[in-house]
């Protein structure tokens, strides 16, 4: 086995950058749609809902001590069944992730190099991704850990930068769309956090003392995606209030834009995503690796780096495949923020009733 | 008590004589084991040579050597073997050679060794120092010395025959180096004392013991050593030691006398501070290891001594506190400086390159200092220090990002101003590394972030400049990084002048030509001033190569490079370890710590050591290190 | 092989010296513009005009030649924007655009269809002024060439806009808001207004007959009512920024005045302080005699809005600090305080009131946005859509009371009576 070990506060900063990059792109306004005024109170609902799965999958695993979730399929399913299992999990990871390096590189374009083809962008940030993993996975979670304070501290400055257009009374009707629509959204959105599930797959990162604490550093990034989810469609509900908030393609850039603080503070949007970038080439790189890493174990191979090249053009590809960007936007929306719960919650939950109901497990025996 | 001055002693008169454990390396341990041993090797080492001489062949020289190695290696165990045996048995004031098994010595010298004529052969054939042993006829030893140091040809060698006046008087010779040695010890200490100062009734009792005589009675030297390997006396004679041999005695008296012209201990020429010691490392080791005795005084100070490069012969003295530092870390410290072989490392610089881990990557992973009062400050946190003889500056590992940006100065001010100090250093990082990517990607992408007034004012400026903005950084750049090299390079009275003369005329002229826009200059020297705020030179000068990666990044992608090239900088320099510790610790991994990072704490709040060396002794001082706090609040709060 | 991976990177750096990068641009390639105006074209659909400004050392300059104004035809914004290229030898850029402003012909019209390019545009920002004037934009433009302090007219638009926070003369009315106000069913938009300064002699003489015919009070009273070329005045430059322009959806339909847009700031809680000028309280005194108070909003207004019996209640929180007692009665201590706080509060009260009356009647547009608090009578978003706030308001009964609090007397603390005898 492998001997790179990844620590507590790592683990938890890659999971948060791995979840919560969404912010970044569409959550916000994908959550409006869904939400309209409620759209600030939906993080919390489905982010509870998400928690609350989150913690059966965490028992599934501390039945099997050790075991990614990988192994656990094929103890589960058998090994025909178990493979086809997470090759559904390592496909969704894969689009996802394709589909992301589009819009990012899209973003970039959007925000800060008109001219500059697309490809160029998209060879760069993955230049990137795949730099950090050919270091190692080790220096990529502690880049995160790093670089998340600093993300944290440039994401919370350009929110506050905002307040003269803060607007309370746009939170409001606080029902949005009703209480029916409330519950069904919240329902669907838990897809947003359905990325905690790669934590399942990383178990072989964690040291003996570290692995008990799996539940914990899942609670705890989905705690802080909740509060950055929350925090960023609030302020964005505020600053572009409900019909104008479904407009927009990256609702954050918006916000950075429309930073007005008297004649010398304006006009900063290009620093922030300076933040913005550098959080997108760490997205992209954990998104290959956790990718890589359920490859990996599916197929028992020792290492990942010989696929590091293949993948990264495989992504390249997907990215590429989409017309346009808001085809582009619609799938990645609809995959990892409305139906994609359905493999990311859906495929475990499985899992969990078979051990459960069928007494299967290490602890068990 | 009486015991604990006497183990004390004994310990404190071990440390005083580790070099001479070196030497015992050489001598063996176990008369029959290494008689065997030394012939199965003699054997092998002939053989090995026989061939390279034959087919000459690199090969064979190459087994030869890694023979030697081994050898080495084996001595090595051994040493270690009798120091244990020493601290149980030797008796304080007892000299080296006595403490080892002391029977087996009796016997040895009672019957003074007479090679076995298969062995002479050997040695004649090959030789070499290596096996060569001092001869009880005064005649051969000089025919040996002839020939090993070529005096026919070689001046300053210098062989003085003379009588010890015993009764009868004993023939003999010292040789010394001439221009390493001080002439007064051996005027008149050595050869007064021998010639003219002893007692007429003298007698020697004992033949067989007549170098013991000498030493013990008659020769009042602080350091002398009984050496019958040809090699051990080379190396001590080479470096300054003067060598006595006599007639009748298979073994040379080799007496302390290095004295040769040397620099004083001088001021710190590129770590300067304002408070604090003023005192710089010198070019010699034995000075320099004091300057750091002299500060750490403690028994537990190790000064372990290599030696390295095989035509050199350079001491390499391996300094770190037994009881602090972590085993493993001095293990590893000295398994890769014994492990180097080549035949040059004439100064700290080369050694750094030998030993540091990632030797293309653009940060130092070695701390280089010229303070002794830095050097201590490491020590005592556990880290080891490496000093090469013949240089003026001391090796640090492990060492971390965040030490090589501080600076002594930081401690010895108060917190308040030790922090602006830190931040202003931080800031000064940032503007090294950025300020021209920033400048470039602003001006040739994002126009909107530039107030509209300032904009106006670069576009003006840039009106009449025939280059493209990058074009014309890079030249500014050029011409910065020339001037600083020329200051260096050019002879002292004119290097001032440079400066002056490169920076304001060149970037006036410049301007004023319509080649540079002016606000350009002020950019490439906000630049060129930040880099010279880091206080550590090594990482001063990676910083300004990655600058230029970044400009280049920049010029591509603008602020989009910019994030992408701190992404890539921030993941080499997490991937990078120093001596097994990462280089961003203590905070990625994040480890528990003691405020001093970025920002520091009052000294009486760093309670513990760093946690990444995983120091024997983690706690520095107690909860409340301010005693005279009567009421705890006012010390660190429980 | 190093020294071809040397060769190659020498060769990639030569590349970046002489390609342009994608994207890339000098600074001195580009042509800002910094003022925006739109006019309905003669010859086409839009006369959009630009005021560029000129690249200007930071140590000499001239502030005649600070800038260019161009007019161009053309059937849209972006079209202009490239027709200027092929006579200006600067790609023209909004990047450091500032304001825009539009014609009162196209804002009667419907801004709906000019505003959308604004909004989606990389390059426009929604922090960008939105104004109208009651000419032409070009026109304005053209005479906005003679700035008197600044050397940009970048700086100038900004420095004017913040007076909204000093005098409340003007709203603070960006694009961003006006979007804002045109999609939220709770309120309606707004715009600055700005116009030049009409020299016409005859307007000269009718101003001065008016105010020979008026007495003190109704020329307080009549003070700062001004629209953007009434301020009578001599010098400065051509342009005034005053008033406030309402819409009914994206239609202009009316003007406040410097007056009135103080009391909407009021009432929309963004005045910051102004220096507000009232007759004397004493009925006796005033015709002659005037109080001059600096007047800070506390917080923000609390707006209670009953739904059901349609009724508005408005409660403006103010203190004060006197600048000016023209009679020299000491209205700074005891009865006399509490009497000017009851006069300043029901006089502020009483035009507050006549203004919101306005929006009902004459606009029939919540301008104030006081829709919005309606909001959290609502739980679900399409119950307060079909409740229609906007078709409701005109009809609701609206009170206004003013809390009003002295708390500073300026350097004195009380007039002492002048002693001196006549005679």
């Amino acid at each position: 086995m492998n001997k790179i070990r990844i620590g507590y506060s790592e683990m938890t900063a890659v999971l948060v950058i791995l979840i919560g990059m969404k912010a970044f792109i569409g959550y916000p306004r994908m959550i409006t749609e869904h939400g309209a005024t409620a759209g600030w109170l939906l993080p919390i609902a489905s982010g509870a809902l998400a928690l609350g799965l989150w913690l059966i999958i965490a028992r599934l695993l501390e039945r099997f001590p050790g075991k990614p979730l990988t192994a656990i399929t094929e103890l589960l399913l058998g090994p025909g069944l178990g493979i086809a299992v997470n090759l559904i999990m390592f496909c969704y990871f894969l689009v996802t992730t394709g589909l992301l390096l589009r819009i990012f590189s899209e973003l970039v374009i959007l925000s800060l190099l008109p001219e500059t083809p697309l490809s160029a962008i998209a060879v760069f940030y993955l230049f990137g991704a795949w730099y950090a993993l050919y270091y190692g996975v080790e220096a990529l979670a502690r880049s995160s850990y790093i670089a998340l304070v600093y993300i944290g501290i440039g994401l919370v400055t350009s929110l506050a930068a905002l307040f003269p257009y803060y607007d309370f009374r746009m939170l409001f009707p606080v029902m949005g769309f009703g209480f029916g629509s409330f519950l069904k959204s919240s329902v669907f959105e838990i897809s947003s956090f359905g990325e905690v599930i790669a934590l399942a797959y990383l178990v072989s990162y964690f040291s003996s003392s570290d692995r008990a604490k799996i539940k914990k550093i899942g609670v705890w990034s989905m705690g802080v995606v909740i509060l950055l989810f929350t925090s960023m469609v609030t302020v964005y509900l505020m600053v572009l209030p409900y019909p104008t908030s479904t407009e927009t393609f990256v609702p954050i850039y918006q916000l950075y834009r429309s930073i007005f603080l008297g004649h010398y503070v304006q006009r900063v949007e290009a620093v922030f995503v300076i933040f913005a970038a550098f959080t997108a080439i760490m997205r992209i790189a954990i998104g290959l690796f956790v990718t890589l890493q359920i490859l990996k174990d599916t197929l028992k191979i020792p290492y990942y780096r010989p696929l590091l090249g293949l993948f990264s053009l495989l992504l390249f590809t997907i990215a590429f495949t989409p017309q346009n960007i808001v085809e582009t936007v619609k799938l990645e929306s609809l995959f990892s923020m409305y139906y994609g719960g359905a493999i990311t919650f859906g495929l475990p939950l499985l899992l969990c009733a078979i051990a459960f109901l069928g007494g299967k497990g290490e602890k068990a025996k | 008590m009486a015991n604990f001055w006497e183990k004390l002693e004994e310990k404190l008169f071990n440390f005083k004589n580790a070099r001479y454990q070196e030497k015992f390396i050489l001598e063996p341990g176990n008369e029959d084991k290494t008689e065997d041993k030394g012939e199965g090797k003699a054997e092998d080492k002939g053989e090995a040579k026989g061939q390279a001489k034959g087919e000459g062949e690199e090969k064979a020289l190459d087994k030869a050597k890694d023979a030697d190695q081994d050898k080495g290696r084996e001595q090595e165990k051994d040493q270690a073997g009798d120091k244990d045996k020493e601290q149980n048995q030797a008796a304080a004031g007892e000299k080296e050679d006595k403490e080892r098994d002391a029977d087996q010595d009796k016997n040895k010298l009672k019957k003074p060794r007479k090679p076995l004529p298969l062995h002479k052969q050997k040695e004649k054939r090959s030789g070499k120092p290596e096996d060569l042993y001092v001869s009880m006829d005064l005649e051969t030893n000089r025919e040996y010395l002839n020939k090993i140091y070529a005096l026919s040809k070689n001046k300053d060698i210098i062989i003085r025959d003379f009588y010890i006046a015993t009764k009868p008087p004993l023939k003999a010779f010292l040789i010394f180096i001439d221009g390493l040695t001080d002439k007064n010890i051996i005027n008149n200490d050595i050869l007064k004392s021998l010639m003219v100062l002893i007692d007429e009734g003298e007698i020697v009792e004992e033949r067989g013991r007549l170098a013991e005589y000498v030493m013990e009675h008659l020769l009042p030297g602080h350091d002398v050593a009984l050496l019958d390997q040809y090699r051990s006396i080379l190396d001590l004679v080479n470096y300054g030691n003067t060598a006595i041999f006599i007639e009748g005695c298979d073994k040379s008296l080799v007496i302390e006398t290095k004295g040769w012209d040397r620099r004083g201990v001088g001021i710190p020429q590129t770590e300067e501070v304002i408070f604090g010691p003023h005192e710089a490392f010198n070019e010699t080791l034995r000075s320099n290891t004091g300057l750091i005795r002299k500060a750490l005084r403690n028994e537990k100070l190790i000064t372990e001594i290599q030696k390295i490069g095989s035509r050199t012969n350079v001491d390499v003295a391996i300094m770190y506190i037994d009881d602090l530092a972590n085993p493993k870390l001095v293990e590893e410290v000295k398994h890769r400086i014994a492990s180097i072989k080549t035949d040059y490392i004439g100064v700290a610089g080369i050694l750094e390159q030998f030993i540091e881990d990632a030797p293309f990557k653009l940060a130092p992973q070695v701390l280089t200092t010229e303070r002794p009062d830095r050097v201590v400050s490491f020590l005592v946190e556990g880290h080891v220090a490496i000093i090469v003889d013949g240089s003026a500056q001391a090796l640090i590992v492990p060492v971390t990002m965040f030490s090589l940006l501080h600076s002594p100065e930081d401690y010895y001010l108060r917190v308040p101003y030790g922090n602006f100090l830190r931040v202003l250093r931080v800031l000064a990082l940032f503007i090294t590394l950025l300020t021209p990517g920033l400048y470039v990607s602003v001006v040739n992408f994002h126009q909107e972030m530039i107030p509209t007034e300032l904009l106006l004012a670069i576009a003006a400026a840039h009106v009449i400049v025939p280059f493209p903005t990058i074009f014309e950084l890079f030249v500014m750049e050029f011409a910065f990084e020339l001037i600083r090299e020329a200051g260096v390079r050019v002879p002292g009275v004119i290097g001032n002048t440079i400066g002056i003369v490169g920076a304001l005329i060149l970037g006036q002229a410049a301007a004023q030509a319509g080649i540079i826009s002016p606000i350009l200059i002020i950019v490439v020297a906000i630049t060129g001033l930040a880099s010279f705020a880091i206080p550590n030179y090594s990482i001063s000068f990676g910083l300004r190569f990655i600058r230029f990666v970044f400009t280049i990044l920049a010029a591509f992608f603008g602020f989009f490079g910019i994030s992408g090239g701190l992404f890539l900088f921030l993941v080499t320099m997490v991937s990078m370890k120093s001596f097994g510790v990462p280089f961003l610790a203590p905070v990625g991994p994040p480890v528990k710590t003691e405020p001093d990072v970025v920002l520091r704490g009052p000294v009486w709040s760093m309670e513990k050591r760093v946690d990444y060396l995983t120091p024997l002794d983690e706690i520095r001082q107690p909860k409340i290190s301010r005693g005279w706090i009567k009421n705890t609040r006012g010390g660190k709060q429980q | 092989m190093k020294q071809k991976i040397v060769f190659l990177m020498l060769l990639a750096a030569a590349l970046v010296f002489l390609t342009a990068c994608w994207s890339s641009h000098e600074t001195d390639e580009l042509g800002y513009i910094i003022l925006l105006g739109i006019d309905k074209g003669e010859r086409n659909i839009v006369n959009v005009t630009f005021q560029l400004a000129i690249p200007q050392p930071i140590e000499g300059g001239d502030a005649e030649k600070a800038s260019e104004v161009i007019s161009v035809e053309a059937p849209s914004l972006f079209a202009a924007l490239e027709l200027a290229d092929s006579f200006i030898s600067k790609h023209l850029t909004f990047i450091h655009n500032k304001a825009i402003i539009v014609s009162e012909e196209i804002a009667r019209e419907g801004l709906d269809r000019y505003i959308n390019p604004l909004v989606r545009s990389r390059e426009v920002r929604r922090t960008n002024f939105l104004m109208v004037t009651q000419g032409k934009a070009s026109e304005l433009i053209q005479a906005n060439k003679t700035l008197v302090f600044e050397r940009y007219p970048s700086r100038q638009i900004d420095i004017f806009m913040a007076a909204s926070r000093t005098t409340g003369l003007l709203p603070h009315a960006d694009i961003h808001r006006f979007y804002e106000g045109l999609n939220s069913p709770g309120s309606q938009p707004i715009a600055a207004l700005i116009g030049m300064e009409k020299k016409s002699p005859e307007k000269e003489k009718e101003d001065e007959l008016k105010q020979q015919e008026q007495n003190s009070k109704e020329k307080v009273e009549q003070g700062l009512a001004y629209l953007p070329g009434e301020i009578p005045r001599k010098g400065g430059n051509e342009i005034e920024i005053i008033g406030l322009a309402a819409f009914r959806e994206d239609k202009l339909i009316g003007y406040l005045n410097g007056k009135e847009t103080r009391f909407y700031q009021l009432l929309t809680g963004n005045f910051v302080r102004g220096s507000v000028t009232f007759p004397d309280p004493d009925p006796k005194e005033a015709g002659s005699n005037i109080i001059v108070a600096e007047i800070i909003q506390g917080r923000k207004p609390e707006v209670t809005i009953d739904l059901r019996q349609q009724k508005m209640k408005i409660r403006l929180f103010l203190e004060g600090e006197i600048l000016s007692i023209q009679s020299g009665e000491n209205y700074e201590q005891g009865r006399l305080r509490r009497q000017l706080e009851d006069y300043v509060s029901r006089t502020i009260s009483r035009e507050a009131t006549r203004l919101i009356r306005k929006t009902q009647e004459e606009f029939r547009a919540d301008i104030f946005g006081f829709g919005e608090n309606t909001r959290t009578d609502f739980l679900t978003w399409q119950d307060w859509i079909e409740y229609d706030w906007l078709s409701k308001y005109p009809q609701f009964e609206v009170s206004v009371e003013t809390e009003f609090h002295v708390r500073r007397t300026g350097m004195m603390m009380r007039t002492a009576p002048s002693e001196q005898k006549e005679g």
